[in-house]
């Protein structure tokens, strides 16, 4: 695999020259070109086939088909073919007849492999417990049908259980085997690199990063958010926001908007005029809170988790480990690797961990999780960090191309960091908004108006009585008796 | 819990304010009207009742002759008209000039009181009165008091022509309002008194409270009512309930008009004021506590005012002051926005446009200078009001605790006057 680095470099700045400097090209290479095929006892994909689905398309175009559809005619328009045994089965005569025809490169996964051509001399071996793939070890066994390979095959990768170690991955020409698709533990990590090597799919060289300072909401302190938002600013690493407007306390079940706390939607409005990049986090409505955050003049435009309203969101707690675009072009930002606050001491090592693991894998992206309660002493060792490796590359998401359509909100980001906003709520509808948020104070408004119109009312009759008598109507004096 | 209490202290300010803002313009219309009827009401007064003047007296040296020289110029009948300096143990010059009236007019006469009501106060010396004078009607004054000439006439007018009336109370005006700067914003405060309370809950209500002088009362009633309590410090408020839980109103009718001194020094105006304060919280205690036995509910809506006004409004302002204190030196998580600042402001501009109208009404009184002097009561002299509340509160309570017997204090009088020598 090593011997081939250079290649891999040439490949990768042609193939992936894009995406190395915008987010918008995964859909671009796609051009159909790899056939997922899947064996199950279902006749349905499974979680498996669609992660590796999910990993393969960070890479090419893939179609998903299931082994009773496959025919020779179907394959031809195919560069390269994954199949998937989960299940040992007899594979139908036309599929197995179109996939030993299969002239481009082909990774046959577990089960069923000796119905295969390439593999007929192959022999089943027993059924161990793996605890290590290669240099990766599992945190739980797993028990495999291990296979006595050809020796014409090459070994490229070996699984270890207690005593022993077995072929995992072999290959021979345009065809390889993977004995199991184990999607768990530092494994995850490993399987795009080896996919795109027994693929031949290009390898790229960067790594799209971004920060998030999250759980901003109305009981953040505005200083120590102040504070963090300049140390990231002072070592030049963009960052992005991502605000809480309306938080509900579960045990007394009250709602705190983010208005209560004046200081901080001061700065945070001071933030969005100097071109900050706003996220929107909603524990209820999604299209309240943005309504929310609008009519202070917050414009989010990424969504803390899915939302139909916006064209992108960030996604923590995610198995992805790429950004995605799907057919609707909704990008998907996954926090790649974790939060900073996961632990109390040395916080930075398990997220530096992660981004460890996460380099292996071409063209990963790394999302860092900044809450903005932590200190700031990090962003230093984060700013050290992302300085020793310049594969990562900070994306500014202000620079992106971002989209926002509600109701009454429309907020167009532009690449050049420029958004357009269309407002479209009505006199009525704002009122309602801000009643609902704040009855007591419309309802103090509503005080003031009303005491107002009296206020004016006295000071005309004060003018009027002035102007009006021109006698006395009490009989006034400076004397008594 | 900050923005709770804020918007509590919020609500009990703004109710009170906002019902004064309703009194005014009751008052202002009260004021465009309440002449209309006089020449009707002129033609009931061929004959008219009897009447006892009351002028409780009580070492009144330095005023009781000007009170006096008032009173023998006053508009009535003289052969319906008697009136009684009540000489309440003095132990100054006020009997002696008192007698010296007494004997130039035969419509003046002096009592004296005697034990048990010797020297017990206001109430011990009107029952006195009471007991020694015949007119169906009796009308009161302060010893400090210069009615003019018309004044007794037009409250007995008022009661002539309304049947439902107990009693009909005038108007006062301050006589020393331009000796000291405290009786300039007494002045403006009573002006505002009469016109917003009285007037306004009037011509709302048909409610309005006596005074405690320049005020006629039917003698049946006070003769049904027992006459007055003794225990009472505020006596006037204490009987204007009792009238009304008769089923009778008190109208107020601003025609009727005295001139009366008010107090020059802060000591005596702390201690006047105080009497009154605790005066009104005994009432307002007194009476909520026999709420299912009073028989005229509507009463209980003038009770609740001075409930409010004694009670809860300064509860809600010293909340509202406390938070605003610590809010500077401590962040208690207020976040009531700009609204808090705008309704302070409002709160001060209803003030001075309410007193501006009452001002307005009396004409002469709104000038210049009385304008920057209700800019500045806003800031003192109302803020002391806080203070004397809760300071009278305090030994209202005390009292109720210990049982301690009250006290009545009598205002001390002020011989320098500007128009002293006058006439």
């Amino acid at each position: 695999m090593r011997s081939n680095y250079s290649f891999w470099i040439a490949i990768g700045f042609l193939c992936f020259y894009t995406f190395t400097i915008c987010d918008s090209v995964l859909a671009a290479e796609k051009n159909r070109d790899t056939a997922l095929i899947y064996v199950t006892s279902s006749n349905q994909p499974t979680i498996d086939v669609l992660a590796l689905q999910d990993m393969l398309e960070n890479f090419t175009s893939v179609d998903v088909l299931s082994i009773e559809d496959v025919n020779e005619q179907m394959l031809q328009s195919y560069k390269r073919l994954v199949v998937m045994n989960n299940y040992p089965t007899r594979i139908p005569p036309n599929a197995l007849s179109a996939i030993n025809q299969f002239s481009g490169s082909a990774i046959l996964i577990g089960e069923n492999a000796f119905q295969f051509a390439p593999f007929s001399k192959w022999k089943e071996g027993p059924i161990v417990e793996l605890r290590a793939i290669g240099g990766e070890v599992l945190n739980n066994p797993i028990k495999w049908k291990s296979v006595i390979p050809s020796g014409d095959f090459d070994i490229v990768e070996r699984a270890t259980s207690l005593n022993k170690t077995y072929p995992f991955i072999l290959k021979k020409n345009n065809w390889s085997f993977i004995g199991d698709f184990i999607n768990k533990d530092t494994m995850q990590y490993q399987w795009p690199a080896i996919m795109g090597e027994l693929l031949q799919i290009a390898k790229p060289q960067t790594h799209p990063a971004f920060i998030v300072l999250s759980d901003i909401n109305m009981k953040t302190d505005m200083q120590k958010l102040k504070k963090l938002v300049l140390e990231f600013s002072a070592k030049k690493l963009p960052i992005a926001l991502e605000v809480t407007p309306i938080v509900v306390d579960e045990s007394d079940k009250r709602s705190y908007y983010l208005h209560e706390n004046k200081k901080l939607l001061s700065y945070l409005q001071k933030l969005q005029k100097e071109g900050y990049v706003f996220i929107l986090s909603s524990s209820n409505s999604t299209e309240k809170n943005l309504e929310y955050l609008v009519l202070r003049k917050i414009y989010p435009t990424i969504s803390q988790g899915d939302s139909f309203l916006f064209t992108s969101s960030i996604q923590q707690d995610s198995q992805q480990l790429f950004m995605t675009q799907s057919e609707d072009n909704h990008t998907i930002y996954p926090i790649t690797a974790g939060s900073m606050a996961d632990i109390e001491t040395y916080s930075f090592y398990p997220v530096k961990q992660k981004i460890n693991l996460l380099l292996k894998v071409p063209s990963s992206i790394i999302g860092i999780q900044y809450p903005a309660y932590f200190n700031a002493s990090y962003v230093q060792e984060i700013a050290a960090y992302l300085s020793e490796h310049p594969q990562i590359e900070l994306l500014n998401l202000r620079q992106t191309k971002q989209q926002v359509i509600s109701k009454n909100v429309s907020i167009k980001q532009h690449e050049n960091g420029e958004q357009t906003i269309q407002l479209a709520f009505t006199k009525i509808e704002r009122l309602k908004i801000l009643f609902d948020e704040r009855p007591f104070e419309i309802i103090l408004w509503a005080l003031v108006l009303i005491v107002s119109l009296f206020v004016t009312l006295f000071f005309i009759s004060t003018l009027r009585l002035r102007i009006t008598l021109r006698k006395r109507l009490f009989e006034e004096r400076k004397t008594n008796g | 819990m900050a923005n709770t209490l804020f918007f509590i202290s919020l609500f009990l300010i703004w109710i009170m304010l906002l019902y004064h803002m309703f009194l005014m313009e009751g008052g202002y219309l009260h004021f465009r009207t309440f002449e209309k009827p006089i020449d009707d009401w002129a033609k009931k007064m061929d004959k008219v009742p009897s009447v006892s003047v009351f002028i409780p007296a009580h070492n009144e040296a330095l005023v009781i002759e000007q009170t006096l020289r008032a009173m023998s110029r006053l508009y009535y009948p003289k052969d319906q008209l008697e009136v009684i300096v009540i000489n309440d143990n003095s132990s100054d010059e006020t009997g002696a000039i008192a007698a010296r009236y007494a004997e130039k007019f035969p419509f003046i006469r002096v009592i004296e009181t005697v034990e048990p009501n010797k020297g017990k106060g206001k109430s011990s010396a009107l029952n006195s009165a009471l007991a020694d004078s015949t007119g169906d009607i009796v009308v009161v004054y302060d010893a400090d008091n210069t009615p003019e000439r018309m004044a007794v006439w037009y409250l007995v007018m008022g009661l002539m022509n309304d049947s439902k009336a107990a009693a009909t109370v005038g108007k006062f005006r301050v006589i020393n309002a331009a000796e000291t700067w405290l009786t300039r914003f007494i002045n403006i405060e009573t002006i505002c008194f009469q016109w917003m309370a009285q007037g306004g809950r009037w011509k709302w209500f048909k409610v309005a409270t006596i005074p405690g002088t320049n005020f006629a009362i039917r003698r049946t009633v006070l003769e049904q009512l027992g006459g007055w309590d003794v225990k009472a410090l505020a006596e006037d408020t204490e009987l204007t309930i009792r009238v009304y839980n008769l089923g009778y109103h008190i109208r107020f009718f601003p025609k009727a008009i005295t001139w009366e001194q008010e107090p020059e020094t802060l000591k005596v105006w702390w201690k006047q004021r105080t009497r009154w304060a605790r005066g009104n919280q005994y009432v307002v205690l007194k009476f909520l506590s026999q709420f299912f036995t009073l028989k005229r509910k509507s009463i209980m809506f003038d009770l609740f005012y001075f409930f409010f006004t004694y009670f809860l409004f300064f509860f809600g302002v010293i909340l509202s002051n406390a938070l605003f204190i610590i809010n500077l030196f401590y962040d208690i998580g207020l976040t009531v926005g700009d609204i808090a600042l705008v309704l302070w402001v409002l709160a001060f501009l209803l003030f001075l446009g309410e007193v501006m109208i009452t001002l307005s009404i009396e004409k002469t009184e709104m000038n210049r200078k009385n304008f920057f002097y209700v800019i500045l009561m806003y800031f003192t002299y109302s803020q002391m009001w806080i203070v004397l509340v809760v300071w009278s509160l305090l030994l209202e309570i005390k009292r109720m605790f210990t049982g301690q017997e009250v006290q009545w204090y009598k205002t001390e009088r002020f011989s320098k006057q500007s128009d002293k020598g006058a006439e």
